[in-house]
């Protein structure tokens, strides 16, 4: 064949920044006074400041991990680590800042909502500037609201649960995220509530050097149901920003949550990202995870299967362009009898870029009778690109059992042969066979994000085969 | 990083090297400088399997080894037309055929072959293999004593396997440090079968072994490699092969014996067409731990590997199985695969696998496939009502698991030793 099919990294395509407009903005650099202040400025109690100097301590002591992603060039001391956008936050859509108003406009929001979005909570930088929620789910007594104002407005709730799924001491960047938190979602799910529509938030960076740390709480009671969708887009910029969420989801009792993430950073985004749920008896939890665009991604959304019964899932894709390095997978631990779990996980490298499936499947002694099925795929677009994966696979019990498949391969020729005879561009084949390799994926997604991923593997792909 | 243990502890090592008065100069420098690494280099590290707490460095190396000899019985395991036997260090039985000896080949102990053939092993030994890395394998680069040295110029084929027996007995011997060197000429074929057993007893016997095989364009080398060593010996090994244009190296290792098995094997395949398949059977009962590290590095275009690890845990052991399938740029057109079962026999048993593709070129196929799980129930539940004692069930299911890759060793002899063992572990 003369010419290799290959994906093109396109210029980011929401690149575009909006000038600064924070009203408050802190200085370069991670010390006590700046956890203390980020504290001050959100009139927290004091157990919550307890908590962020805590953490702080430790994320001091613990040290830099020497595995997955290169994060030599990552500088704490250059990252700001608090920005507030404006002084209020929005109450309804005309309160919000035109500037933000309008990069919304161009993500595509409003429209978004309208369609049939239960609520949308659109965090632009470290505040949530704008916030609703459909007025039938409110009075089903579902809580969706942001991060600090759960804190304010629902203290004992958020007391009870809050870093008990992902502790500080979990790792480095769990500690860093939990000194400096701001923003994020708080979901509340009472018993046997089923919330049919997704609750969607978009997340975004605009300012340079800029970390953000958003924190999730979901709580999922026996018997309800809840699906939370989040998307991230943010501009490109030439020096190193940094990602670093905690999301922790409890589902209790028969209940099931699926979280969502359609993921598209700037190339210059460092993303390290604990994810955790933990599912008690019959409760099912299920990730869905895309992973396109940042410098360096570090994620591996892990379900704790902690009750009888309960069942983890994890389906995920990961792309990774010129000098990106997507270290992604997923962690199922059974700590019960009867427990499920499946991970299939899908990476593209293309023009250099590195993609790495790093995953853990373990069975406790208690895990009799647990099941797990992990299938990972990949494809490399060209001969620069790599491939890693390491699944790991842990085994303390004679009763349960476990199934691991992986493959590494091109697109094939055959079907691009097939493909092009009946009269398809090569371009047009290869694109057909990438959104078939990751329509497992796709399949499980919202129709509206389905369809921006599909844009975003065009975007990606476009004017490739030179 | 060196204690005041340590230097005693080099210094008599040091003093059973002088005694070596029948290596060559450049044996001795080797030895000395291997001596000269030892103590800065700790013992190996392997993620799941910690070896603080064996107290290794409390073995008495320098304990001098007395003379013993192969109990018969194990020697007529061995005895086929080639064969050389060692007991604790030092050569007991050479046996060879005339027309191999005639056409060439050369089985000989390896201290000998360093002075008889030094123009053939210098060049190779400890060039296969990596540089030592820890303090285990630089052990037996420094202190290596039984082992032999097998050349089959071009184009010969060996048709009957040759076979190496090492045996130690742990009441006269703390350390066992085998080494063989194995050199395949262009377009030959052997077969060779290295049997490791040691005798039981109370002390600690720590033992390091070390292999290397070098197979030139077109040769063909199976080589079987069977531990039974006994629960009191821990056990270090590294089997490195360098394979070429078009040639071939299989393994059938089988690991059952040591208190601990830290096991290392590496294929390298270096030249377009070059091909080897792994195949490694281990079962580990009692306290046993194993880690075993596979991996099989694609250097060339066209080349093509394949692991296939079965494991069968009960009792309290415990295993790692670290697979790596590693294509590097340019290696197009390659194909790479691993295959890991493990049969759980037991609920205190634990058994983690980490079977792993590093992929660096896309023109490739990779893929591996991994499974856990215990005897199936219902196949146990018929076997029983036909009248089969649960025990007598599970040797039959673990011999059906087992049997796609004991049966297909080529060799009956080493096919039946392994069987044997196996056998042996289902009966402890």
């Amino acid at each position: 064949m003369a010419s290799k099919p290959t994906m093109v990294n396109e210029e980011y395509q929401y690149g575009f920044n909006d000038g600064d407009v924070s009203v408050l903005k802190f200085a370069q650099g991670l010390r006590r006074e700046t956890v203390e202040e980020i504290s001050r400025i959100k009139k927290e109690p004091k157990w919550m400041l307890d908590f962020r100097l805590h953490s702080l301590d430790v994320f001091y002591k613990k040290p830099m991990q020497h595995w997955g992603a290169d994060l030599s060039q990552l500088d704490f001391e250059k990252i700001v680590y608090y920005v507030r956008p404006s002084e209020n936050q929005g109450r309804t859509w005309e309160d919000v800042p035109k500037a933000i108003k309008d990069t919304f406009e161009r993500l595509g929001i409003p429209e978004a909502e309208k369609k049939f979005l239960a609520g949308v909570s659109a965090q632009y930088e470290s505040e949530v500037v704008y916030h609703s929620i459909h007025k039938d789910l409110q009075d089903k007594g579902i809580i969706f609201t942001d991060t600090d104002s759960a804190l304010r407005e629902y203290p004992e709730l958020f007391r009870e649960y809050f870093g008990t799924v992902v502790p500080p001491e979990d790792n480095k960047f769990a500690a860093l995220n939990s000194a400096v938190w701001s923003g994020g979602s708080f979901v509340y799910i009472p018993k046997g509530v089923s919330c049919d529509i997704p609750l969607q938030a978009y997340f975004r960076i605009n300012s340079e050097n800029m970390g953000q740390f958003e924190r999730t709480l979901i709580i999922a009671e026996d018997n309800s149901f809840g699906h939370y969708v989040e998307g991230c887009t943010a501009p490109s910029y030439n020096s190193e920003s940094l990602h670093s969420a905690v999301v922790e989801i409890l589902v209790k009792e028969g209940a099931r949550m699926r979280y969502t993430t359609v993921q598209n950073w700037a190339s210059n985004v460092y993303n390290l990202v604990t994810k955790r749920a933990v599912a008690y008896k019959n409760a099912t939890m299920e990730w869905v995870d895309g992973n396109i665009g940042s410098k360096a991604t570090m994620k591996y959304p892990s379900v704790y299967l902690m009750g009888e019964g309960a069942r983890g899932s994890v389906l995920s894709i990961a792309v990774a362009g010129h000098n990106q390095h997507q270290d992604t997978g997923a962690k199922m631990v059974h700590m019960a009898p009867n427990t499920t779990s499946t991970i299939v996980s899908k990476s593209i490298s293309q023009h250099g870029g590195k993609t790495t499936y790093r995953g853990l499947v373990h069975f406790d002694k208690s895990a009799i009778g647990a099941k797990s099925n992990v299938k990972c795929d990949t494809l490399l677009m060209d001969n620069e690109s790599v491939n890693d994966t390491v699944p790991y696979t842990e085994v303390e019990t004679s009763h349960a059992e476990m199934e691991h498949e992986a493959t590494v391969t091109k697109v094939s020729e055959e079907q691009l042969f097939y493909l092009t005879a009946r009269g398809l561009t090569e371009e047009e084949a290869t694109r057909l066979i990438i959104l078939g390799f990751i329509e497992p994926f796709t399949r499980e997604l919202p129709m509206e994000f389905a369809v921006e991923m599909n844009r975003l593997i065009k975007f990606e792909m476009e004017g490739a085969i030179g | 990083m060196s204690t005041s243990t340590d230097v005693k502890w080099v210094a008599d090592l040091r003093e059973l090297i002088a005694l070596r008065q029948n290596d060559p100069q450049w044996v001795t420098d080797m030895r000395q400088h291997h001596m000269d690494l030892l103590a800065d280099l700790a013992w190996p590290e392997r993620q799941k399997t910690p070896l603080r707490g064996r107290h290794l460095d409390l073995i008495p190396l320098g304990f001098p080894t007395s003379p013993s000899s192969v109990p018969q019985s194990l020697l007529d395991t061995v005895k086929s037309p080639a064969y050389i036997a060692f007991a604790n260090g030092e050569l007991q039985e050479l046996a060879f055929l005339d027309d191999a000896a005639r056409q060439g080949v050369i089985v000989a102990p390896l201290a000998s072959a360093v002075t008889e053939q030094r123009q053939l092993v210098e060049p190779l030994l400890g060039h296969i293999m990596d540089e030592p890395a820890n303090r285990a394998e630089a052990l037996n680069a420094a202190m290596w004593d039984s082992g032999a040295f097998i050349h089959i110029p071009a184009d010969v084929k060996v048709l009957s396997p040759i076979l190496i027996l090492h045996y130690a007995d742990s009441t006269r011997a703390r350390r066992f440090v085998p080494r063989t060197l194995i050199l395949a000429g262009p377009n030959s074929r052997v077969t060779v079968i290295e049997r490791y057993v040691s005798s039981a007893g109370d002390e600690k016997l720590l033992f390091t072994g070390g292999v290397e095989i070098l197979a030139e364009e077109g040769a063909h080398i199976h080589y079987g490699s069977l531990q039974n060593l006994s629960p009191n010996t821990e056990v270090f090994i590294r089997r490195q092969a360098e394979v070429h244009h078009d040639a071939n190296v299989d393994w059938s290792i089988g690991e059952f014996g040591g208190g601990l098995t830290v096991a290392t094997d590496k294929t390298r395949l270096v030249e377009p067409g070059a091909h080897s398949t792994n195949t490694m059977v281990f079962f580990g009962s009692r306290s046993q731990r194993q880690d075993f590290d596979t991996r099989i590095i694609h250097a060339a275009p066209h080349t093509n590997s394949n692991i296939v690890a079965k494991g069968v845990m009960t009792d309290r052991a415990r295993s790692s199985f670290t697979g790596v399938t590693d294509i590097r740029p340019g290696a197009i057109q390659s194909d790479g695969r691993q295959k890991e079962q493990t049969l759980m026999l037991s609920d205190a048993a634990r058994a983690d696998a980490v079977p792993s593709l590093l992929i660096n070129e896309n023109d490739v196929y990779a893929a591996h496939s991994a499974s856990t799980g215990p005897i199936d129930k219902v196949a146990l539940f018929y076997l029983m009502a036909r009248g089969l004692s649960e025990a007598a069930a599970t040797r039959l299911f673990v011999h059906g698991f087992l049997a796609p890759v004991i049966e297909a060793i080529p060799l009956e002899i080493l096919r039946n030793s392994v069987w044997e063992s196996v056998e042996g572990k289902l009966a402890e």
